[in-house]
Formats: C-alpha cells, sequence, structure tokens
C-alpha cells in the first residue's frame, strides 16, 4: 500500500495521480510538468512538498524542493539571473511555480520553448546574452495556479493537469483533529466546528488553531460543545460559518425577495464582481442561495437566517 | 495599383495668408495687449531682439530597481 501521501487528508485523485507520475518517474528518470490547480487553501503547495519527497536525487535524498512566487518575477532575465543560474541550473531540484498565471509573458514563451520536449532531457534556452540549459534528469517543474483562465494557453497544453477538490466536512473534521492531536474533542464538536470551514484546508488549520488558543487560555486537554459555545461568542463565529457580508446577502434576500446582481450590489454597497468572487461561492456551495435568472434565497437559507437570529 | 492623379484639397490654396497689414493707429486701439507680430518685420523696422534667457534643468534619469524574486528552497527530510 502506497504511503506517500498519508500525513495529507483527502484529495484521494490528487494522490492517485501524483502517485502514477511518480512511479513513471521512478522508472524513467523524468517528472512529467504538472500544472495543479484549485482554489486556495486546497492544499497545492503541500502535496507538491510531499511529492517532492519521493523524488529522489543520485545521494538517494529527496532532492530540494523550490518554491517560486511568480508574481514577483518581473521579467525572463531577472528570472534566470536571479534564480534559474545560480539555484537551477546544473542543480538537482524539484521546482514549484506558484501562481503561474502571474509570470510574465516573456518567461511564459521561454517554458513554452522549454517544455516543448519529446524525447530528449536537455533543453537550451539563448536568453539575450546568455545560453541557459534546462535538464529534466535532475530538475522537475510543477506549475500551480488558483487561476487556470489566465495562464497562456499553449503552455497550459504542455502540461499535465491536476485539480484540487473541496474537502467534505468529514475531511475537514479530520483535518482540524490532526493539526492539534493532543486535544481531545468530545461530542459532535468536531462536526460543529468543521461546518463553520469553508471547505479548504487553510481555513480549518487556521480554526484548530483557535481551538488550541482557546484551550491553552483555559489550560484545557479537552474541547466540548460548550466550549465551542463560548469560543463563538468570544471571536464572533456564526454557527453556520457565515461572514457578516455573506449574512448581509442572505437577509436582503429574505427581505426583498428575488434580486438580480446589480439590485444585490446597490443595496449591500458590495460590488458585482466581489459579491460574485467572495460573497455567493460560498452560499451557492452551502445551498443557501440559487441562481435562476434572479438570486433567491433557498429553504436552507431562510434556516441559516433563523439560526443566526436565535443566536443573537 | 499607383494612380498619378494628384490629391485635391490638400496644401495652402491659393491667397490663403497667415498675415493680414493693419495700421498701427488701429493696433493702438487694443491699449496693452501684447500682440504678436513677425520676427522677420520687427528686424527690418531695425529692432534688434533678444533671446530669452532659459534655464537648463538636469533631470536626472531614474534608476530603476529589479524587485528580488521571492522564492524558497527547502532541504526536504
Amino acid at each position: 500500500m502506497k504511503t506517500r501521501f498519508s500525513k495529507l487528508i483527502g484529495q484521494t485523485d490528487v494522490k492517485k495521480k501524483f502517485d502514477f507520475y511518480l512511479d513513471a518517474q521512478n522508472s524513467s528518470q523524468r517528472f512529467p510538468f504538472l500544472l495543479l490547480t484549485g482554489a486556495k487553501g486546497m492544499g497545492k503547495t503541500e502535496f507538491a512538498k510531499e511529492a517532492a519527497r519521493s523524488i529522489v536525487g543520485k545521494d538517494g535524498q529527496a532532492r530540494p524542493f523550490l518554491e517560486i512566487n511568480c508574481g514577483t518575477i518581473k521579467n525572463a532575465q531577472v528570472f534566470f539571473e536571479q534564480v534559474f543560474a545560480p539555484v537551477i541550473q546544473n542543480n538537482e531540484v524539484t521546482v514549484l511555480l506558484d501562481e503561474c498565471h502571474a509570470l510574465p509573458k516573456d518567461l511564459m514563451t521561454v517554458l513554452l520553448s522549454a517544455f516543448n520536449t519529446e524525447k530528449t532531457e536537455r533543453k537550451q534556452v539563448s536568453w539575450k546574452d546568455g545560453l541557459y540549459e534546462f535538464n529534466f534528469k535532475l530538475q522537475s517543474f510543477m506549475l500551480a495556479t488558483t487561476e487556470q483562465d489566465r495562464l497562456f494557453t499553449p503552455l497550459k497544453d504542455r502540461l499535465l493537469a491536476i485539480d484540487f477538490q473541496a474537502y467534505s466536512l468529514a475531511e475537514t473534521a479530520e483535518i482540524i483533529k490532526r493539526a492539534f492531536p493532543e486535544i481531545d474533542f468530545k461530542e459532535n464538536v468536531l462536526d460543529l466546528v468543521a461546518k463553520t470551514v469553508r471547505g479548504n484546508a487553510r481555513s480549518a488549520i487556521q480554526r484548530a488553531k483557535q481551538v488550541e488558543m482557546y484551550c491553552q487560555m483555559k489550560n484545557k486537554k479537552t474541547f466540548d460543545n460548550s466550549d465551542w459555545k463560548a469560543l463563538c461568542d468570544k471571536i464572533g463565529i456564526n454557527p453556520t460559518g457565515l461572514s457578516n457580508s455573506e449574512i448581509q446577502v442572505l437577509t436582503t434576500l429574505h427581505q426583498r425577495g428575488d434580486c438580480s446582481l446589480s439590485m444585490l450590489s446597490a443595496v449591500t454597497g458590495i460590488s458585482r464582481s466581489a459579491l460574485q468572487r467572495d460573497v455567493e461561492l460560498f452560499l451557492l456551495q452551502r445551498g443557501y442561495m440559487k441562481i435562476e435568472g434572479a438570486r433567491k434565497i433557498t429553504a436552507e437559507g431562510v434556516k441559516a437566517l433563523s439560526a443566526i437570529e436565535e443566536k443573537k | 495599383m499607383v494612380t498619378t492623379s494628384l490629391k485635391k484639397g490638400r496644401g495652402r490654396p491659393a491667397g490663403g495668408t497667415s498675415f493680414v497689414n493693419v495700421s498701427i493707429s488701429d493696433l493702438k486701439r487694443f491699449g496693452e495687449i501684447p500682440v504678436p507680430v513677425s520676427r522677420v518685420w520687427l528686424e527690418k523696422m531695425g529692432l534688434t531682439i533678444t533671446p530669452l534667457n532659459s534655464t537648463v534643468l538636469e533631470v536626472q534619469e531614474k534608476t530603476e530597481e529589479i524587485p528580488a524574486i521571492e522564492y524558497k528552497l527547502t532541504t526536504l527530510a
């Protein structure tokens, strides 16, 4: 049984794909160019790092893992001078180009050419006055993005995609539990805590940290429903996990009936794009609202609002 | 395809001038208002023209700072 990703919860399909490509790498000594896509906090970087542990160098040890924030790369020249020549070229390294949609256009073109390999493991790139060599037996490349639609399509076509899914309630609960194993969660409190988390691993860890802080303050090793209620009161967590903007949207839909996006924007004072990007998404995921031409609140949404009112 | 016909309506039409003759007495009616006149005409009238002193400011070219790329190299256990 494979245990490469046993430390990480959920993402079964992602683990299967990684296992397959890592097995292939063991026999061919070449790791495919991967594109990790998914919403923020899904664990793209953690999975990439965990996969990198299985990519071993000539000395039998895991190759170093290089994580680059592409938003800080101004152009290809700077990349070659600051990162490629000193850290990547001629070295064994696993590279993660994070937020790759922000790569400058000239570097995207370079990568497009570099990744266009059939059988050869080396690719020389001439740029300005320098000649740089990619050696894919020494270097493995993974790219990650939250906005794959902004990635240059021909480059995307050179990459094998691995897409991350939202975490289920049980998986979220497991992430919280594993984050601080010394805390004993009683009753069904883990489910209650997990319900207030946005289906992503990062916010689950953040919530777990709040629980840990509470337990430290109270000098407790157990956490039960009454503790959760007290914590919610202290830091203003809604039982449904909704933010104030989301409650505002639900309340507007409840009071005014069906609304257009423009109407919602006008009433709440939140821009249309922010509503679509930051507010509606979670409400739609939770089934608290639906879009059928107009925006409508669902019976679940009404229940959630009532729960919030009761708490007040 | 090359055409040899000239384009119509281009250039200064015959008789179209920038200047007109006006007597000094008529101009006097405008009092203290500055009236632009031709430099060549002024010189013909015997006036010498001293060019305005201009101050040349040296503009320093901004050297653009290249921001450092954020990256993290981790040795995996």
